[in-house]
C-alpha cells in the first residue's frame, strides 16, 4: 500500500501529526509506504520522522512567483502547479490522507487522485465543490476550532481520518537525526548541572503570546528563585522581544538560544529540559514527542482541548487574554509542576498522550455545546435543554424543519414549484438565526448543514430524495424535545 | 509577511479572480481544469497569510 499523507499546515501541525504517520508506519504491514506532504517552508519539521519513504514539499514560492510577479505570468504559474500534480499523480498512490482541512488542499487531493485511490479528508467533488468523504473531518468542518466547543483533540482526528487508533510509543519514539549536524548550541544546555527550564517566548500570532513585560517578569521571578536554569527559544523574529529580557539585571542570566536553534536542536534541548513554559506553538508539540512536561499558557485565540500539550504532568492555564494571567501564578504553577504539588485551581492537567484532558470540577465553559457534540457524534444521551431560550429554539427549529420537508415532499410530485423552491431557500437563514441566538444550537444546524454538503452533486431525483432523508434525521434529533416538559428527570435518548 | 508582500498577493488574487470570472463569462464552466487550477492558485495565494486558519477557511455552502 503506497499512501499519501498531506500536512500542509504549519510546524506544529506536522508535529501532531507524527504519532500518526507512526502508526500508519506501525499498523501498515511489510509493504506499506509512506509519503508525506508539507509547504517548503515548514518541511523542517519532518526531519527525525524516520518512519517515512519519501517526504515531498509544495514550493509555494516557486509556484506562485510568475503570478505575483509585478509583469503577472499566469500561464507560467499554471504549468508550475501543474508539473507538481503531474509528477504526484504519477506516483500512483493507493491511499490519500489530507490532514490539512484547507481549501488548497482540497483541491489537490482531487488532481492528483486516480479512480483506484482511497481518499480520506478533504477534496473535490467533479463538479469542484468541497467534498468530505469521511466522518471524522465532516466532525472537523462543522464543529473544529476556536470559536468552537470540540474537546477532540487534533492528533486523535488526524488519528482518525487516517483510521488509525494510537499508542503511547507512536508519540514517544527518538527521532532519527543525524548527529553529526546538531549544532554547538544544544550543547549549551545538555552540559548543564541541572536539567533547564525552557522559555518559549513568541508563537505563529500574536495574539497567542503572553507579552513581552509579562515574559520578563516569568523569567525573572524562575531565575530568582533559582530552581533550574532558565533557557529562550524562539525564532529570529522573536530575538528583538529575547533582547528585552535579556537586557534586565536578572534575565542577563538566561540562557539565550532565541533565533539560534535549528528544529532539530529544539528536540535535544526540549528532551534534556524539566519543563518547558509556553503558548500554543511547535515547541509544546515536541515537548509531546520527548515526554517533556509543558506548562502551557493558553488565550482565546486557540482551543486548548484541540491543540494543547500531550506529554505526562503537563498543565494548561486557559484564559480569556494574557491580562488575565499574572506572572505570580505562571511561577506558581510552573514550580507546583516540578514539585508534582497541587498548583491553581483552573489548571487542566494532563495524564498522558492517550487520556483525555482532566479539567477542575466545576469547569463548565462550553461544557452544555460539548454535550451536544457528544450526542450528536458520539452516542451520548441528548441533554436536556440548559434554558428556555434553547426550549424554544429546538421547537422553531423542528417547525422550519417541518416546513422544510413539506416543501421537499411538493417538489417530489411538483419539480418546478416556484414557491416551494423559494421557502427552501430561506431554511438555511432561519436555522442559523436561531443557532446565533442559542450557540448550543448551532452544533446540531452545522452537523446537518455539513451532512448536507457531503450529499455532492447527483440527479435530481436522487438529490430530492437524499435531502428529504437528512430532513427526517434532523426531525429525528428535534422532536426528542416535543415532550421535553414531560420528561424532565430523565436524560432523553435517540429512539 | 510585509505590507508590501501582502499587497502583491493581495493583488494576484484579484488577477485570478477576474481570468476565472471571465473565463465563466466566456462559456467555461467550474469543472473545466483551467478554472480548477486558477481556483487552486487562489486559495494557495490565500494561505500564504500568516493569520488566516488554514484549517478551517474550506467552510462554504452549495
Amino acid at each position: 500500500m503506497k499512501t499519501l499523507v498531506l500536512q500542509l499546515a504549519r510546524l506544529g501541525d506536522i508535529y501532531q501529526t507524527w504519532p500518526v504517520v507512526r502508526a500508519l508506519h506501525r499498523t501498515g504491514g511489510e509493504n506499506s509506504e509512506i509519503h508525506l506532504l508539507t509547504r517548503d517552508a515548514f518541511s523542517g519539521a519532518t526531519e527525525g520522522l524516520s518512519e517515512v519513504h519519501r517526504n515531498w514539499t509544495l514550493d509555494t514560492k516557486n509556484i506562485l512567483e510568475p503570478v505575483v510577479a509585478t509583469s503577472a505570468d499566469v500561464e507560467q504559474a499554471i504549468a508550475r502547479l501543474e508539473s507538481f500534480v503531474t509528477l504526484l499523480k504519477a506516483e500512483n498512490f493507493d491511499r490519500i490522507i489530507n490532514l490539512s482541512f484547507s481549501p488548497f488542499s482540497s483541491r489537490l487531493v482531487a488532481a492528483i487522485s486516480h479512480s483506484h485511490s482511497q481518499v480520506a479528508g478533504y477534496t473535490r467533488f467533479a463538479d469542484g465543490y468541497l467534498a468530505i468523504p469521511d466522518d471524522a473531518s465532516a466532525y472537523f468542518y462543522a464543529q473544529v476550532g476556536a470559536d468552537r466547543s470540540s474537546r477532540v483533540h487534533l492528533t486523535e482526528l488526524f488519528a482518525q481520518v487516517a483510521g488509525v487508533e494510537l499508542q503511547t510509543t507512536d508519540w514517544r519514539k527518538a527521532p532519527n537525526f543525524d548527529h553529526s549536524v546538531v549544532s554547538d548550541v544544544v550543547g549549551e544546555v545538555v552540559g548543564l548541572e541541572r536539567p533547564p527550564i525552557v522559555v518559549h517566548l513568541g508563537a505563529s500570532q500574536d495574539s497567542k503570546t503572553y507579552g513581552a513585560h509579562k515574559w520578563l517578569q516569568v523569567v525573572k521571578q524562575l531565575i530568582e528563585d533559582g530552581r533550574a536554569p532558565v533557557v529562550l527559544i524562539g525564532s529570529k523574529s522573536e530575538q528583538a522581544l529575547a533582547q528585552q529580557v535579556k537586557d534586565s539585571s536578572v534575565g542577563k542570566a538566561a540562557i539565550d538560544l532565541v533565533g539560534r536553534t535549528e528544529l532539530r536542536d529544539l528536540f535535544a534541548v526540549i528532551a534534556n529540559s524539566q519543563l518547558v513554559i509556553g503558548a500554543d506553538s511547535a515547541p509544546i508539540h515536541i515537548a509531546a514527542l520527548t515526554g517533556t512536561p509543558v506548562l502551557n499558557l493558553s488565550f482565546n485565540s486557540v482551543n486548548f482541548w484541540e491543540t494543547g500539550p500531550k506529554s505526562p504532568g503537563s498543565r494548561i492555564l486557559s484564559f480569556e487574554s494574557a491580562n488575565d494571567l499574572a506572572s505570580d501564578a505562571v511561577v506558581g504553577e510552573a514550580i507546583a509542576i516540578l514539585e508534582r504539588k497541587q498548583g491553581h485551581a483552573e489548571a487542566v492537567h494532563v495524564s498522558g498522550p492517550l487520556a483525555p484532558y482532566r479539567a477542575p470540577a466545576d469547569y463548565d465553559k462550553s461544557q452544555a455545546t460539548w454535550e451536544w457534540l457528544q450526542a450528536i457524534y458520539m452516542g451520548q444521551p441528548f441533554p436536556l435543554p440548559e434554558s428556555k431560550l434553547c426550549y424554544q429554539g429546538l421547537q422553531r427549529l423542528n417547525e422550519a424543519n417541518e416546513l422544510a420537508l413539506e416543501q421537499l415532499h411538493k417538489l417530489t410530485t411538483k419539480p418546478l414549484d416556484q414557491t416551494a423552491m423559494l421557502i427552501l431557500t430561506r431554511f438555511d437563514e432561519i436555522i442559523e438565526t436561531i443557532a446565533g441566538m442559542v450557540p448550543a444550537l448551532g452544533v446540531v444546524v452545522r452537523w446537518f448543514q455539513t451532512e448536507r454538503l457531503r450529499l455532492g452533486p447527483m440527479e435530481t431525483t436522487a438529490l430530492l430524495a437524499r435531502t428529504h432523508a437528512l430532513h427526517l434525521r434532523f426531525q429525528d434529533i428535534l422532536s426528542l424535545y416535543n415532550q421535553v416538559q414531560e420528561q424532565q428527570n430523565d436524560n432523553l435518548k435517540l429512539g | 509577511m510585509t505590507a508590501t508582500l501582502k499587497s502583491y498577493l493581495d493583488s494576484a488574487l484579484m488577477r485570478l479572480t477576474r481570468i476565472a470570472d471571465q473565463l465563466q463569462q466566456g462559456g467555461e464552466t467550474e469543472q473545466s481544469e483551467k478554472i480548477q487550477r486558477i481556483r487552486m492558485l487562489a486559495d494557495l495565494i490565500k494561505e500564504q497569510t500568516p493569520n488566516e486558519d488554514t484549517r478551517s477557511s474550506t467552510r462554504q455552502t452549495r
